[in-house]
């Protein structure tokens, strides 16, 4: 993101020249207060928010354009589709790899629903391909929004919130599986209010603070008070 | 400050009750010579009773009829209006385009279940053919906009998230839409065919199938016994629908 101003209404300014790179095979924690403008940050990195000045671009290593296909996003409600399963909600990450007419039929290939299946298992679903996703707790599901990511065949994955709603088990098993995929190449920019979690799982952080980025460092040497103070 | 509701129910009451009295004397109620035609109801009830049995054999086969007219018509019904409700949908579609379909949906709603029988039975004929489609449009119009009120409200979140891996409209319907809105479609649908089976009984009057037929036959030759008879044959299925009708639909609404 290059010098993004955005604002969702005339005069109501929510981010202010905010540049900041997300990169692949690395965790990226974004804390700030409430209405800071985190969410916004995420939306417009996820190019559902188009921003009133600045660029949002995604480029491979070389420096080329690439398009959003390597860019998985998770919301704070997680969006999962409750009333679907396990399996059909990872294999939504592979409609962008379908034709139209394959799309609206729904034909996946048998590779891809091989593949989907096998992120499942690593991811720890193996159990539950059946299940609909709304009989799973709230750790599985944020599993089943990253497999979805993985099918995607995503590089990086915005989580907006990731692990507010969970309990704190559950939400260190979820952050442990993303040191677990940041180790095969796949970047995270996780949005948070737990100053606690940047220095166990952040490579780097950056603080939003009333739309403006006050820091963006690499997290080594942060602690947890070192980012209160900035918040 | 005082709102209407704090002026209490009695004073509410009241004047609703005055608009009322006021309204049936505007409709001529308590002219001396209305009133005297009152007793009248006394000899049609007496006329009406007892019920005729002889033509229940006919009825139930007509109401069975009456019965798959609505079946029919509901289910076209909900294969139009799943995808008019789609095209309806403004978190998937552009203002033009809804408002288009939106409209186009109103336009149907207008027009009175009972008058679109009888544009089909100029169009296709008499009989039940006519009935089902009159069914269908007039259902086709509420479906689609209790549809697309549902499908509004379906999550954002998990549509831009499902977006972000590439999906079209077309699939974000098929895949998240559709699915997180299934029970209401379902509700909704029961709900419409538990309606038409009430409404379905008067398509007749204008030749379009069904006990309507009987209905109209029977008062046209005053054979007020056989009306009651058909009325209750009409009761019975319709208050077996509701019950049916209730009783699957709150599998399928939460609780």
């Amino acid at each position: 993101m290059r010098d993004v101003d955005y604002a969702y209404r005339p005069g109501k300014q929510v981010l202010h020249s905010v540049n900041l790179t997300i990169e692949s095979g690395e965790v990226l924690m974004i804390l700030g207060r409430s209405g800071a403008g985190k969410t916004t940050l995420l939306r417009l990195a996820a190019k559902l928010l188009k921003p009133q000045s600045g660029t949002v671009s995604y480029e491979d290593g070389r420096g080329d354009e690439k398009d959003s296909q390597g860019v998985a996003y998770i919301p704070q409600g997680i969006g999962v589709v409750e009333n679907l399963t396990v399996l059909e909600n990872s294999l939504l990450g592979a409609l962008g790899k379908l034709s139209f007419f394959t799309q609206v039929i729904g034909s996946f290939p048998r590779d891809l629903v091989a593949q989907a299946v096998e992120v499942c298992e690593v991811l720890g679903l193996g159990d539950h391909i059946r299940s609909k996703v709304r009989e799973l707790s709230g750790g599985q599901k944020q599993r089943v929004a990253i497999a979805r990511g993985l099918v995607q065949g995503a590089r990086i994955v915005l989580a907006d919130e990731f692990v507010s709603q969970l309990d704190p088990l559950t939400s260190l098993e979820v952050l442990e599986l993303t040191k677990d995929l940041k180790n095969h190449g796949i970047g995270f920019a996780i949005t948070t209010h737990d100053v606690h979690l940047v220095p166990k799982f952040g490579d780097k952080v950056a603080v939003i603070k009333e739309g403006r980025i006050v820091l963006h460092r690499a997290a080594s040497g942060m602690t947890a008070e070192g980012v209160l103070e900035l918040i | 400050m005082r709102t209407s509701w704090q002026l209490g129910p009695n004073t509410n009451f009241l004047m609703l009750l005055s608009a009322t009295i006021l309204l049936l004397w505007y409709f001529d109620a308590f002219n001396p010579r209305t009133l005297a035609k009152l007793p009248n109801l006394g000899a049609f009830i007496s006329n009406a009773l007892p019920p005729n049995p002889a033509p229940i054999p006919v009825l139930l086969l007509s109401m069975v009829e009456t019965v798959m007219i609505a079946l029919a018509g509901t289910v076209i019904a909900v294969l139009i209006a799943v995808p008019l409700a789609t095209l309806s949908t403004r978190s998937l579609f552009s203002t033009p385009v809804t408002t288009f379909f939106r409209l186009l949906l109103s336009v149907i709603r207008t027009v009175p279940s009972i008058l679109w029988a009888l544009l089909f039975v100029i169009t296709v004929g008499f009989g039940p053919l006519a009935g089902v489609l009159g069914t269908a449009m007039y259902s086709l119009g509420y479906l689609g906009k209790l549809l697309y009120e549902a499908f509004d409200v379906v999550n954002k979140e998990v549509l831009d998230a499902v977006r972000m891996t590439g999906a079209g409209k077309l699939a974000l319907m098929r895949y998240v839409v559709i699915p997180e809105s299934a029970n209401y479609i379902i509700s909704q649908s029961i709900f419409m065919f538990e309606y038409n089976v009430r409404a379905s009984t008067i398509l007749g009057l204008v030749g379009a199938g069904g006990i309507g037929f009987y209905i109209l036959s029977y008062v046209q030759v005053l054979d007020y016994r056989s009306l009651t008879t058909t009325l209750l044959v009409v009761l019975v299925f319709v208050v077996a629908f509701d019950f049916i009708s209730s009783k699957l639909r709150s599998r399928f609404l939460p609780s």
